[in-house]
């Protein structure tokens, strides 16, 4: 039985795409077949993760929301450019990085119903265990859609008022949509705060679960998105923690 | 971080202030009081040796002088004892030669002295030697006691005035006897009589031995007259008593033995001694009469009739005193006693302080003779010399004075050094204490700004500068690196226990909220939320 999972947050730079590249990782090192898909159209940016580049990408799914292509066309199996013997399968569509293409979207926009009918034929053509989202940031018609198929929403937030008002909001969302499974999950905490006690405020400010407390590592902004850093430091209290957040979202 | 943990704050400087104390105060009492205690006891050592060789050489100049002034009233007491024998010889050998004027002149020229004294007046005195005749009168009785031969100042009296002298009352002074005490003696023998003098109050004494005023004490020396005489008996060829030869010595002559003594020893001769000064020499007789003193109305002397006139008694008035002669034995204890030692045949000094205060001392010596009226004593007489010791102790005040500055020159210098030691002490204490105490109290400066939660920097490296380094400076890094570390951590409990501030406004987000859930979008959407979910599920288990 496939399940969709959300990643999503208000707000851009939580390190949300990280968190799905990672969670996405660890779920294929559990021998899953998982199908990631990068939902924000306008600023791409989870194939860089993966280490793929223009030249790598076949179809975009852009191409599929113009009707150039079959959705399953526009994944790319990714799981050996990750050198990690994974078990499972990793399964990328990614969205277009040309600038025009983009702008296109912003400018014509794109039918949701389309995006949603393409989540189905992807499960069902790659046979995939998992689909991850990974969501535009902010609350649109595309992300309530996201949201409201997920099987699991992962909320990433960051401890910064920038963030809490937008989070709440979200969360109220995710309840009235009647999400499954609901977690935040606090990223990029400073090293001045005691992580228990932030996810314990966190929690109770939001009366939901926090499957875990990233705090900001010096490793984490070294390899910035150069790749998956739970490949690359398998035994960081970092990757225990993603470990947490997979192991919930998957449920 | 509470403030009751703080320490007193009375400020830096209350470390300072009884560090600073404590250091100082024992500097200053191990480096002070060990010279004050050395200053005072060498300043007290110093003073008392001072005192004690002031003491000393006053007692042994004293001593000395006294023992010199002995020694000359031995002496001269001891010159005038030959004397007296000379003019026994001399009576004796009178015996001898031709009972002529002649021979009697020519022995009476022959037989001279010299007197010392001071004349003129007390404006101008004039002193003056002179040689005199030893006897006033040299005469010769037959044995019924009338006189033959009488040479009286050098001339032969012409048989008119020649006497019988067997009845005292017509001897010159009316009660002489020499004739019969001569008579009485023994072959060979001779006869000394006392001095023999009018006292000087009486009109026959006049002008004499009375002083007119204007006129030096000598001028009246010069006038005096007194005598003694020395007789011996002469005999026939059948050695029957034939007389007695009789020499009338001039008295001046034997005052001369005391006159001059002036117990003072730069200048211990005089012409003439004054009274008034109460340093002098006097003589007296066996029977305690002054006769030598250079105020003449001390002296023995008879009332017109022959009798000696009492002695001073206390208690008479001042004109009184000149009419009376001086005895010690009428006198007071010292002078009796003195009266009795040189009977006794001793010589002393004593020395005893007036109720003026001034010590006086007083130095006898014995006459020995055994001649005549002092055959049965053995003694002429005594001389005393009187001073006070204020003249002995001249050599002795000096050196006295000499000490005393010298010791007074070392106190100062002591006390300049004391002083400056002082001074020394305080300031080494003053700068050694600072060198310690001022990186101490900067350091307690940077703790108490750590206190505050403040790193002070500037004080924690102006001690970690310093050139000489000590524990406190041992010190100071330590806190340097306990200051980084207190402070690393005090700012990272800061920030962990600084709450997790979420701010979220309720009301806002509710209205955000419904500004979604509100769209037709969301209806639907959450209408067909589950149904989707279901779809996909439902499609996957077909």
């Amino acid at each position: 039985m496939s399940k969709i999972i959300s990643i999503h947050s208000f707000r851009g730079g939580t390190g949300k795409s990280n968190t799905c590249a990672n969670v996405t990782t660890l779920l294929a090192a559990q021998g899953m077949r998982v199908g990631v898909v990068d939902t924000d159209i306008q600023s791409p940016g989870i194939h860089v993760l993966f280490g793929m580049e223009e030249e790598d990408m076949k179809h975009s799914l852009n191409d599929y929301l113009w009707g150039k292509c079959k959705i399953e066309e526009c994944a790319h199996d990714v799981t050996a450019s990750l050198k990690a013997n994974l078990s499972g399968k990793v399964f990328l569509i990614p969205s277009s990085i040309k600038a025009g293409e983009i702008a296109r979207v912003l400018r014509e926009g794109y039918d949701v119903g389309l995006l949603n009918d393409g989540f189905r034929g992807l499960t069902d053509a790659l046979n995939l265990d998992v689909l991850m989202i990974d969501t535009h940031p902010g609350l649109n018609e595309e992300t309530l859609l996201s949201i409201a198929i997920s099987d699991a929403l992962g909320i990433i937030m960051r401890p910064d008022q920038q963030d809490y008002q937008g989070t709440g909001v979200t969360v109220e969302i995710a309840r009235k949509l009647d999400v499954p499974r609901l977690f935040i999950v606090v990223n990029k905490i400073p090293p001045m705060y005691n992580t228990d006690e932030v996810k314990a405020r966190v929690e109770k400010t939001y009366n939901c679960q926090v499957a875990a407390a990233l705090p900001h590592s010096d490793e984490m902004m070294t390899l910035a998105s150069a790749g998956i850093f739970v490949l690359k430091y398998p035994d960081h209290q970092v990757t225990q923690a993603y470990k947490v957040v997979a192991e919930k979202l998957a449920g | 971080m509470t403030r009751e943990s703080k320490i007193t704050p009375v400020g830096a400087g209350h470390i300072r202030l009884s560090l600073l104390w404590k250091i100082s105060i024992t500097t200053l009492v191990a480096g002070l009081i060990p010279l004050l205690i050395l200053s005072v006891t060498a300043l007290n050592g110093y003073s008392s040796a001072s005192q004690q060789a002031t003491d000393v050489a006053a007692t042994a100049l004293d001593t000395k002088s006294a023992q010199s002034l002995q020694l000359r009233a031995i002496e001269s007491a001891e010159a005038l004892s030959r004397f007296l024998e000379e003019l026994v010889r001399d009576t004796k050998t009178l015996t001898l030669l031709a009972r002529t004027s002649e021979s009697y002149i020519a022995f009476y020229q022959a037989s001279q002295s010299e007197i010392w004294y001071r004349t003129g007046s007390v404006n101008a005195p004039q002193d003056r030697r002179q040689a005199i005749p030893l006897y006033r009168e040299i005469a010769y009785i037959g044995a019924d006691g009338r006189e033959r031969i009488r040479i009286v100042d050098g001339r032969a009296l012409p048989d008119s005035e020649l006497r019988d002298v067997s009845s005292p009352s017509k001897t010159t002074y009316r009660t002489e006897n020499y004739f019969n005490d001569t008579r009485a003696l023994k072959q060979g023998d001779v006869y000394v009589s006392r001095m023999t003098a009018w006292h000087t109050s009486l009109p026959n004494a006049q002008p004499g031995g009375i002083a007119i005023s204007g006129e030096t004490d000598g001028a009246a020396y010069a006038r005096y007259e007194a005598t003694i005489r020395f007789a011996s008996a002469v005999y026939n060829a059948k050695g029957e008593f034939d007389g007695i030869i009789v020499l009338s010595l001039d008295h001046r002559h034997i005052m001369e033995f005391s006159q001059h003594i002036l117990p003072d020893a730069e200048q211990p001769a005089t012409p003439y001694p004054d009274y008034r000064t109460g340093n002098y020499a006097y003589i007296f007789d066996d029977e305690g009469y002054t006769i030598s003193h250079p105020l003449l109305s001390r002296i023995r002397g008879m009332s017109a009739d022959g009798q000696l006139i009492s002695p001073i008694v206390s208690g008479m008035s001042d004109e009184e005193r000149k009419k009376h002669p001086f005895n010690l034995n009428a006198s007071d204890a010292l002078n009796q006693e003195t009266y009795k030692d040189v009977m006794a045949k001793k010589s002393d000094i004593k020395i005893i302080t007036n109720i003026g205060g001034t010590p006086r001392a007083t130095i006898y010596a014995p006459i020995p003779f055994s001649y005549g009226v002092y055959r049965d004593k053995g003694i002429f007489g005594g001389i005393v010399i009187g001073t006070s010791t204020k003249d002995f102790h001249k050599a002795a005040d000096k050196v006295g004075s000499i000490i005393e500055a010298q010791s007074q020159s070392v106190q100062n210098s002591m006390y300049i050094v004391a002083i400056t030691a002082v001074i020394i002490l305080v300031l080494t204490a003053a700068l050694v204490t600072g060198t310690i105490t001022r990186p101490l109290v900067r350091l307690s400066r940077v703790v108490q700004k750590m206190e505050d939660g403040e790193l002070d920097s500037e004080n924690l490296n102006i001690i970690l500068n310093q050139r000489i380094e000590d524990e406190v400076t041992k010190l100071a890094q330590v806190f340097k690196k306990m200051a980084v570390q207190v402070q690393l951590r005090e700012t990272k409990l800061k920030r962990q226990i600084e709450e997790l501030n979420i701010q979220i406004d309720e009301q806002k987000k509710a209205k955000q909220v419904a500004e979604i859930t509100e769209t037709d979008y969301f209806q639907n959407l959450r209408s067909n939320a589950q149904g989707m979910r279901d779809r996909f599920k439902g499609r996957d288990s077909t």
